[in-house]
C-alpha cells in the first residue's frame, strides 16, 4: 500500500465530507441558521481531522515527521477545504452575472435589452439584500429610519477600509 | 524537518510581499494577470531550491520527485488561492463596500434610500453586462443576447441554485 496515495485519499474523503456538509448548510438550513451551522461543521471538522491524523499517523509512513506537526497539517488542510468550498457556494449565491445569466435565460427566453434586463433584476434588491444579511450576521443593527454599524460591524469594516487604503483599491465594489 | 518548514516560511514571506507589491502599484485591471505571473514564477523557483528526491521516503507506487511536485504544486496553489480570494472580497465585493460606507458614516444611521445614492448599481449592472460581453456569455451592443457558451454556463448555474435552493441570490 502506497503511504502517499493513502494520505491523498484521506485528503479527498475530507473534501467530500466538507462539500457534503456545505451543501445540507445551503439547502436545508435558513439563512438566519446557515453560518451558525458552518461553524459548528468547522469546528467538529477540526476536531474530526485532528483525531484521525493523531490515530492514522503510524499509518502514513511519515516517520521523518512528528506527530503534531502532521496533526497541524491536517488542521491547515482542512481548513483551506472549507474555504476552497465555502467561496464556491457564496460566489454562485452572490454573483450579480449569475443572476444576470439565469434571468436573460429563464424569464427573457435568452434575448433583451439591457434596460429589460435591469427592471427584471430589481435594482432595489441589489442594497436590500445585503442590509439584511448584515443585520442577520449581527454587523448592523436598525436605527431610526435606517441602520447603524455594531461593535463587530465596526471593528470589520475598519479592517476593510484600512486594507482598501493600503493596497490603493479606491472605492471598489 | 527544520528545512522544509524555513523553506514553507520563506515562500510565504516572499509570495505575502509579491503580492503585497503587485496590489499596491499595479493598475487594477493588471493586478490579477500580475499575481498569476508571480505565482507561476515562485513555484519552479521552490522546485529548483529544493531538492526533494532525498528528503522523501521511497514509495512503492509513486515516484519521490512526482510525490514533490503534487504536494509542492497543491500547497503553492492554495496559498496563491487564499491571496486571489481574500484581494478579490475586499476588492470587488458590494458587501464591502456599503460596509465602508457605513464605517465612514460613523453614528449616523444610513436608509437604504442613501446607500443606493452613494452606489450608483446601475452602473455596475452595466459594467457587469460589458464583462459578459467580453467572456462570450452574451453578445451584442445594447439588444442582448445568450451565446450557446452563456447558455451552458447559466444551466449548471441554475442547477447549482436549486440544488441549494438559494432562490434568486445576486
Amino acid at each position: 500500500m502506497s503511504a502517499f496515495l493513502l494520505s491523498w485519499g484521506i485528503a479527498a474523503i475530507c473534501l467530500l465530507t466538507v462539500a457534503a456538509a456545505q451543501t445540507a448548510a445551503f439547502r436545508w438550513f435558513p439563512p438566519t441558521d446557515r453560518f451558525r451551522f458552518l461553524r459548528r461543521a468547522l469546528g467538529s471538522g477540526l476536531i474530526a481531522s485532528a483525531v484521525i491524523a493523531w490515530l492514522a499517523f503510524p499509518s502514513l509512513g511519515a516517520t521523518e515527521w512528528p506527530r503534531e506537526i502532521v496533526v497541524l497539517a491536517a488542521l491547515v488542510a482542512l481548513g483551506f477545504l472549507f474555504l476552497l468550498t465555502l467561496s464556491f457556494y457564496t460566489a454562485v449565491d452572490g454573483s450579480l452575472r449569475t443572476r444576470m445569466l439565469i434571468l436573460l435565460d429563464r424569464s427573457l427566453g435568452g434575448k433583451g435589452t439591457r434596460s429589460q434586463v435591469m427592471e427584471a433584476y430589481g435594482l432595489t434588491t441589489l442594497a436590500e439584500r445585503r442590509i439584511e444579511k448584515m443585520r442577520i450576521g449581527g454587523m448592523l443593527e436598525p436605527r431610526g429610519h435606517g441602520h447603524v454599524l455594531t461593535p463587530k460591524g465596526r471593528a470589520m469594516s475598519a479592517v476593510f477600509a484600512g486594507v482598501k487604503r493600503f493596497l490603493r483599491l479606491g472605492i471598489g465594489g | 524537518m527544520l528545512n522544509a518548514c524555513l523553506v514553507a516560511a520563506a515562500v510565504w514571506i516572499v509570495y505575502l510581499g509579491a503580492a503585497i507589491a503587485v496590489l499596491r502599484f499595479f493598475r487594477p485591471i493588471r493586478r490579477i494577470f500580475a499575481l498569476r505571473a508571480v505565482f507561476l514564477l515562485c513555484a519552479p523557483l521552490v522546485l529548483a531550491l529544493v531538492d526533494p528526491v532525498r528528503r522523501l521516503e521511497a514509495d512503492a507506487l509513486v515516484p519521490a520527485r512526482l510525490q514533490f511536485a503534487l504536494v509542492t504544486a497543491a500547497a503553492f496553489g492554495a496559498i496563491a488561492y487564499v491571496y486571489l480570494q481574500i484581494y478579490s472580497a475586499i476588492d470587488t465585493s458590494i458587501t464591502i463596500r456599503i460596509l465602508v460606507h457605513f464605517y465612514e458614516a460613523g453614528s449616523r444611521p444610513l436608509s437604504r434610500a442613501e446607500i443606493e445614492a452613494l452606489y450608483p448599481f446601475d452602473e455596475l449592472l452595466d459594467r457587469k453586462m460589458d464583462y459578459m460581453v467580453r467572456d462570450g456569455l452574451i453578445s451584442g451592443g445594447d439588444s442582448l443576447e445568450l451565446t450557446a457558451r452563456g447558455r451552458r454556463v447559466g444551466g449548471v448555474l441554475h442547477g447549482v441554485k436549486s440544488l441549494l435552493r438559494l432562490g434568486d441570490g445576486g
